[in-house]
């Protein structure tokens, strides 16, 4: 609880007041009701303060300057069909949706070949047209201690809305390309909610882009609800430009039986924090959670993941890995927190990290935080350079260094997405692996 | 310490070292204890089964400062040991800087531990044996301290026969007696009382005390640094190599007052010396706060060992009365090739916050962390270690069990950081948390700090329970549950237990074998 508000937090707070009365986020009761409990939240809890634990690594506040607020932008600048194009996935043919500075363009979209009854479609449409379903789900999931997140509650806007009612699986991934269209440094909340229903199965790809080369800020929320014997897959792939900073709060639920994949790809950007959440509502949840990470220049990727085993018999595996070349900075924390009566978890979480120059710096926290006895939770964590025997093997057959390098670095980041379902995904992010990796 | 045990374990030590003096090299420790030995164990169950017998309060006036912490208790405490003026400094600056942390009420709340806030206002910082003796002989001491210690089991005549051992027993943090000191002394080794060293060997006291811990490290440490009552003080010179394994034994006798010790271990280079340390505490409906510092320097090509078993009052079923226990323990390998070894048995205290590290500083240095944690009823610890690399080729282990049970939470929290010039560096750590009951926590907070691209660092950590076909194999084999557990137990702690001195050793395992008497099934 802060009892004094800093410049930025209170910029919020007054511009919040003064957009109040516009129709900009929306008409829907429930929504201006939650924005408004939102500010609320957020003038008690703050933005993350620079000393908690969650970010000791990370400085955010390099981000969170005090022109924030007055850097919030809702307008969309037009997406070039070449830059949405560039980032689809070669092949693939899937139905796609852009998002342009967190709002969905349907325009821009393609979205023939979904099945009949799957909604994508913006917030304030969700709030209005699937109102049972915006009601239940939204902001229902978020962790009202994160700042972050509650701000982004709170100036919602657009969106997109991904629900799929019970019994519909869909077939094909869904590709989402979120575009960051804004020419100067502004910054932008968009807001995402996948509800996949009983039954039901969705997979996604979502890949983050920049359509300028400005300095931009992006706060973005998930929240996924997947149902009872249903399979959510979300493939995130980070790739804005080198000096745009993201923060990405994930709040996934899971209902009994049900499955959920969920991969990042860290590849380009100045600060990337990741705090991704996972819960289970019900036994017998699967969680699998994978993340590979590229450190470049002064760059700074946070992955800050939290795997809550609130009831018994579910099982999570985790791995996250990364490579760091020149001053960039990779951190990991991860918890897994089993709580009492959880019985029968089972919990494995592992983070590999390669360092490649000397003035790179990993951090690494995996944590275990158990109160259950009946569990089989581990986790490892290793942190080197690339094995000089593996190295010298390679050359000795005739590899030159590069290609030895490659081969290693290539094969050490293929186990993160060897787990992609889909074979046309997993083959253009391997190639895409082993191209950036270098 | 449990006394009880001791007693049992030194009686049979002694025996079998007037029968041979290398028993101690003989011994399979996978023997002990002897799980079929119905006496044993119906004495061992006794043990268990009994509240903290050693809860008692020796009636010895004692000279207690009045509670509370001001700048005079610290000039109280200061001149009632006759210090001399640097000294008393040195404790000013402490507490102006303490005072300055209080005020911002900077206490160390990270840890995964629970209670309530210390008033500091509440506490006597100073207790001592009334007639402050230094005695050539027993027959001296108080009669009713040698009770006590008779009671403890921890008695100084068969301490004196026990080849190898010269104990510096502190009874309420002032330094009784002192045995073995002329043994010593002819080597040019210093292992006195921490009064005795400031009084005898000022310019050894003021070169390093602060050193490793300096007063303004963290709140604990710098409370102790303004009101340390006593402590030891070793000295090793160039060359030695420490002949008998030191040991002192800690115990908190007044009620309502803290404990401040303060203990600094001087290796000079090429020299070596085993250090153990071991500590009971009488029953108390006060929390009784203690904050020790423990410093210890090891110069090139040094090697020290400090064991420590840790069995304070841990408070009643329901937790209450327990001791809280801060302790910063420090050791720096200065020069190159030095090395610092912790190895720890935590059992007691209602609150452990503890993280004996080690500071690489030389090239090829080595530092090492054994821990079994051990908690039941509703003890909380919060332990581990820091391992600082910043010499080449430095490398370091740990090695961190804990065992948890009842309505308990052990965490393991340690640091591992490889800065930027350590090049080579190595560490290896393995953190095994087994759980014991399903009301109870275990939990791993590993931080890996990683500035240099050669460094190899691994982390790995498990939590499981005892698994059911163990215990199945046991039984089949005609081993009850609860002797099952222990000897799983047991074999869950080997590695570290294997640490020990091998007088410790013996204790630990019986230490360990009655405590989960009490907290299995």
């Amino acid at each position: 609880m802060s009892e004094k508000l800093s410049e930025t937090e209170s910029a919020f707070v007054s511009l919040h007041r003064t957009m109040v009365g516009q129709a900009l986020n929306g008409n829907s009761a429930s929504l201006v009701g939650l924005r408004q409990n939102a500010i609320n939240t957020f003038a008690n809890v703050g933005l993350p303060a620079r000393k908690s634990e969650a970010w000791k690594y990370t400085n955010i506040n390099a981000v969170l300057t005090k022109e924030l607020a007055a850097r919030l932008s809702f307008d969309t600048h037009k997406v070039k069909p070449r830059l949405v194009n560039e980032s689809l996935i070669p092949g693939l043919d899937s139905p796609f949706v852009v998002v342009n500075n967190g709002v969905l363009d349907l325009d821009s979209s393609n979205l023939s070949n979904l099945p009949n009854g799957v909604v994508v479609t913006t917030l304030q449409d969700a709030a209005e047209k699937h109102r049972s379903v915006f009601d239940s789900h939204f902001g229902k999931y978020v962790n009202e201690t994160e700042g972050l997140a509650v701000l982004n509650t709170a100036f919602v806007h657009g969106g997109l809305f991904v629900f799929v009612p019970k019994g519909i699986e869909v077939a094909e991934t869904l590709q989402v390309v979120h575009v960051v269209s804004s020419t100067e440094s502004s910054f932008i909340q968009p807001r995402t909610l996948f509800v996949v229903e009983e039954a039901a199965s969705l997979s996604v790809i979502e890949r983050l882009v920049s359509a300028t080369d400005s300095a931009t800020v992006s706060n973005r929320v998930i929240e996924t609800y997947t149902g009872k014997s249903s399979r959510l897959s979300i493939i995130r792939v980070q790739d804005e430009n080198v000096d745009s900073s993201t923060v990405t709060s994930l709040y996934s639920v899971q209902e009994r039986d049900s499955y959920v994949y969920d991969l990042t790809l860290s590849l380009s950007g100045k600060l990337i924090r990741n705090n991704l959440n996972f819960r289970h509502l019900d036994s017998h949840c699967e969680t699998h959670l994978n993340g590979f990470f590229i450190g470049r220049g002064d760059n700074q990727i946070d992955n800050h993941s939290i795997v809550d085993h609130a009831m018994p018999d579910c099982y999570s595996n985790e791995t996250f890995k990364g490579v760091l070349y020149d001053n960039s900075t990779g951190v990991f924390n991860g918890k897994v927190l089993v709580r009492r009566d959880a019985q029968r978890t089972n919990a494995y979480q592992s983070n590999r990290s390669i360092v490649v120059s000397d003035s790179a710096h990993m951090y690494s926290k995996p944590e275990l935080e158990i109160y259950a006895d009946d569990v089989k939770c581990s986790h490892g964590a290793t942190t080197g350079r690339l094995e000089p025997e593996s190295m010298f093997y390679l050359q000795s057959r005739g590899l030159s260094e590069e290609r030895a390098r490659a081969l290693l670095l290539g094969a050490f980041a293929r186990e993160v997405v060897e787990s992609v379902a889909n074979p046309v995904v997993r083959e253009y992010l391997t190639d895409e692996l082993n191209r950036r990796v270098l | 310490m449990y006394p009880g045990a001791i007693v049992d374990s030194e009686r049979r030590l002694n025996l079998n070292k007037r029968n041979n003096r290398y028993f101690k090299l003989e011994i399979d420790f996978s023997a002990l204890p002897p799980f079929n030995d119905m006496d044993e164990t119906k004495y061992l169950q006794s043990v268990a089964d009994s509240e903290y017998e050693y809860g008692f309060v020796t009636e010895i006036d004692a000279d207690t400062a009045p509670k509370g912490l001001s700048e005079d208790t610290v000039r109280l405490i200061s001149s009632k040991k006759g210090e001399p003026e640097w000294m008393l400094d040195w404790r000013l600056r402490a507490f102006r800087h303490w005072q300055k942390l209080a005020e911002k009420e900077a206490y160390p709340r990270w840890a995964h531990l629970d209670y309530p806030d210390i008033d500091f206002q509440d506490v006597s910082y100073y207790s001592a044996p009334n007639s402050k003796p230094k005695y050539e002989s027993l027959d001296e001491v108080d009669p009713e301290l040698l009770r006590t210690f008779d009671r403890l089991g921890i008695s100084l005549q068969e301490q004196k026969r026990l080849t190898g051992v010269a104990v510096d027993i502190v009874m309420d943090s002032v330094s009784v007696a002192t045995t073995f000191k002329d043994e010593l002394e002819k080597q040019g080794i210093i292992f006195c009382s921490f009064g005795e060293a400031i009084e005898k060997h000022p310019e050894l006291v003021k070169k390093y005390i602060g050193s490793v811990v300096p007063y303004s490290d963290n709140f604990y440490a710098c409370l102790n640094s303004a009101v340390f009552s006593d402590g030891s003080f070793c000295y090793i010179p160039e060359g030695v190599r420490c002949p008998m394994e030191l040991s002192t034994y800690f115990r908190i006798n007044e009620a309502g007052t803290g404990q401040f010790e303060r203990t600094l271990i001087v290796a000079e280079k090429g020299s070596y010396v085993s250090y153990l340390e071991g500590c009971t505490a009488p029953m108390r409906d006060e929390n009784q706060l203690h904050a020790a510092v423990v410093e210890i320097i090891a110069m090139e090509d040094a090697e020290v060992k400090y064991s420590t078993i840790q069995n304070w009052y841990p408070g009643d079923k329901n937790g209450k009365g327990g001791i809280y226990n801060f302790v910063t323990k420090r050791g720096i390998c200065e020069g190159d090739n030095a090395k610092i070894s912790w190895t720890q048995l935590e059992t007691g205290s209602s609150i452990t916050w503890k993280y004996p590290s080690v500071i690489l500083k030389g090239d090829n240095t080595t530092g090492e962390f054994y821990s079994v944690a051990f908690t039941k009823n509703k003890q909380q610890a919060d332990t581990g270690t820091k391992m600082i690399h910043l010499g080449k080729n430095s490398s370091s282990t740990i090695i961190s069990k804990g065992i948890s049970a009842g309505e308990s939470n052990n965490s393991y929290r340690g640091l591992v950081k490889i800065n930027k010039k350590a090049q080579g560096a190595r560490n290896f750590s393995q953190c095994d948390s087994l759980l014991l009951g399903d009301r109870c926590g275990a939990h791993t907070f590993p931080y890996i700090e990683i500035d240099n691209s050669t460094a190899q660092v691994e982390h790995e950590a498990t939590t499981s329970k005892v698994g059911e076909d163990q215990i199945f194999y046991c039984n089949s084999r005609g081993i009850g549950e609860a002797e099952a557990v222990k000897l799983i137990v047991n074999g869950f702690c080997k590695e570290i237990l294997a640490e020990l001195p091998m007088e410790f050793a013996v204790e630990a395992q019986k230490l360990l074998a009655i405590e989960l008497e009490g907290s299995v099934g």
